[in-house]
């Protein structure tokens, strides 16, 4: 499926993605977005009429672990590679006003 | 030998060489030297791998040492475990030589995507190792490590072990745990080791491969013990027109390394098959929209908060997340990461993503196919050499289309085998690509060995 990107398509997933783009890139990234959907329309070809999507190789299910407790990290190595932290907690802008 | 001075010629290389070639992104001599002389110490050997050097790939967890997977983003990061692999690795006697560079989080063919500094062949220093696992591959080549784990999404053990004239192991999806190794694309991603012979590689996979309680992905399939053969009477080898006669861009050398190990395949009593993947020329795009679409996701944990870095003074909670991850992860991953969530945004999810998935399954049927008339198949990895560092940098489609061959079976989730077999005329290594049925590991190394002594017969 041919798609034209344009710069507010990308605002808008880069807004989903969490990664703040400047304007100037904008249109890099719009064309560059493009060029790769125009690579992935050979998929286009392919007749995938009742065919069921395989989003795994297992598709007989996980193996989950029995469920006993057991010692995790501490809390201070929780936060040990924290980049910033204060009285145990991770640190974060403030939320409320 | 001792493992001290196993250990210490390993040093010496590195000393000497890897300041041009930039295998390693950490070394701890310290440590490394301890270990070895605690098992020199020992008066029994301590596991199947004693005193055998291995180096790590920086995306899988080593207890103190950092893991940067490649990124700036975890530069100063302390993993605080070992990954299961380092664990067996360690229970069985191997002495760790360090962290080796790749690509940002494995995004990548030539590992000059790395975050922190492009790595170089050992074998001709203008040219790339080949990626995502670059410097494991450099650091066996160039004599700094027996042995070096990887880890595979659409090529990264594979392409790279043939770029240096190595062998490596993509085993079958769940053979290996990922248990402490760094996600990029998790319905893709294994583990698996490279060395400079098969025998080699399926001495570190005996210890690595097996059911982990830690990686609900594992699973619990017996290993088969390999019976390493002389002959290949009754052996049927595939070999898929898609993949040599109708192979879209490959290089003519490549192919006739390839249609030379045939030759010396069917020498040695195997028939060969002409099979068809008929949907090796979609593979590459339902490859790049699966695994960008799983890497938005995991990739989403780099938040600025809990670990990697955060920007200075960001006035807002969003602000923290937004530039944490504009500053410190790279052009590519970024770019990776804006087509993934692309792919499964509202809108597109079922024209891309899920369409992705449908080929996928189309992908895994070619391979159930081929089954049905042959054991394992043959060939190519990489459509071409090893190239030019900076030959295909300013295209990133370029790139892609160098894992042509590679994400098929990563896709339908099936074992695949990296085998030198022999150079081209400018001297540069060529790879077979043996892929094997789910869980044939064991046949496929089988095979492979007899392939490898065909062109090298003191590589046993």
């Amino acid at each position: 499926m041919a798609v034209h990107v344009d710069v507010a398509m990308v605002r808008q997933v880069a807004k989903l993605a969490k990664l703040s783009l400047t304007d100037a890139e904008l249109p890099d990234v719009a064309r560059d977005l493009e060029r790769v959907l125009e690579l992935v329309a050979v998929l286009d070809e392919v007749d995938v009429q009742g065919v069921a999507p395989l989003v795994h190789p297992h598709e007989l299910g996980l193996l989950p672990r029995a469920d006993v407790p057991k010692p995790g990290l501490t809390q201070v190595q929780a936060l040990a590679n924290a980049p910033a932290q204060e009285d145990g907690y991770f640190l974060t802008p403030r939320v409320i006003g | 030998m001792t493992a001290t001075a196993h250990l210490q010629a390993c040093l010496a290389e590195i000393a000497a060489r890897d300041g041009r070639i930039a295998a390693f992104l950490h070394v701890d001599e310290v440590a490394a030297l301890a270990r070895a002389r605690e098992l020199d110490a020992q008066t029994q050997a301590h596991g199947p791998l004693h005193g055998l050097t291995i180096a790590v790939k920086d995306n899988i967890a080593v207890a103190g040492q950092p893991m940067t997977a490649g990124s700036r983003m975890l530069a100063g990061y302390a993993p605080p475990r070992d990954a299961t692999v380092v664990a067996r690795l360690l229970a069985a006697g191997a002495v760790l030589v360090g962290k080796t560079n790749m690509d940002e989080f494995g995004m990548g063919s030539s590992t000059e995507l790395s975050g922190f500094v492009p790595t170089r062949n050992p074998l001709d220093l203008t040219r790339v190792p080949g990626g995502s696992s670059g410097g494991s591959a450099a650091a066996v080549a160039a004599g700094m490590a027996w042995a070096a784990l990887g880890t595979d999404t659409g090529g990264s053990i594979r392409q790279p072990a043939a770029f240096c004239g190595l062998a490596g192991l993509k085993p079958t999806y769940g053979r290996v745990s990922r248990s402490g190794v760094v996600a990029y694309a998790s319905s893709l991603d294994q583990v698996g080791p490279l060395a400079r012979t098969v025998r080699d590689v399926a001495r570190v996979y005996a210890v690595i491969a097996g059911r982990d309680p830690l990686d609900a992905t594992s699973v619990d399939v017996p290993l088969e013990p390999v019976s390493w053969r002389e002959d290949l009477g009754g052996l049927r080898i595939g070999v898929a027109r898609e993949h040599l006669d109708a192979a879209d861009g490959l290089d003519r050398q490549v192919k006739a390394r390839i249609e030379q190990a045939l030759a010396e395949l069917r020498a040695r009593g195997a028939t060969l098959v002409s099979v068809s993947l008929p949907h090796t020329r979609h593979a590459i795009a339902a490859y790049y929209l699966v695994a960008t679409a799983e890497a938005s996701a995991n990739l989403s944990r780099y938040d600025g908060l809990r670990y990697g870095q955060r920007t200075a003074n960001p006035p807002t909670l969003d602000a923290l997340y937004t530039h944490s991850r504009a500053d410190a992860l790279g052009k590519e991953v970024q770019r990776r990461i804006l087509l993934g969530t692309f792919a499964l945004s509202a809108g597109f999810q079922d024209d891309f993503y899920q369409k992705a998935c449908r080929v996928r399954r189309r992908i895994a049927e070619d391979f159930s196919h081929a089954w049905q008339r042959c054991d394992v198949l043959l060939g190519p990895i990489s459509p071409v050499a090893p190239w030019k560092l900076g030959e295909k940098i300013a295209d990133p489609l370029a790139m892609y289309l160098m894992d042509a061959f590679t994400v098929a079976p990563s896709l339908a989730g099936v074992p695949a085998l990296a085998v030198p077999v022999g150079r081209d005329a400018q001297h540069l290594p060529i790879g077979a690509q043996l892929i094997g049925q789910p869980f044939a590991e064991a046949t496929l190394l089988a095979v492979g060995d007899v392939l490898q002594r065909a062109f090298t017969p003191e590589a046993a």
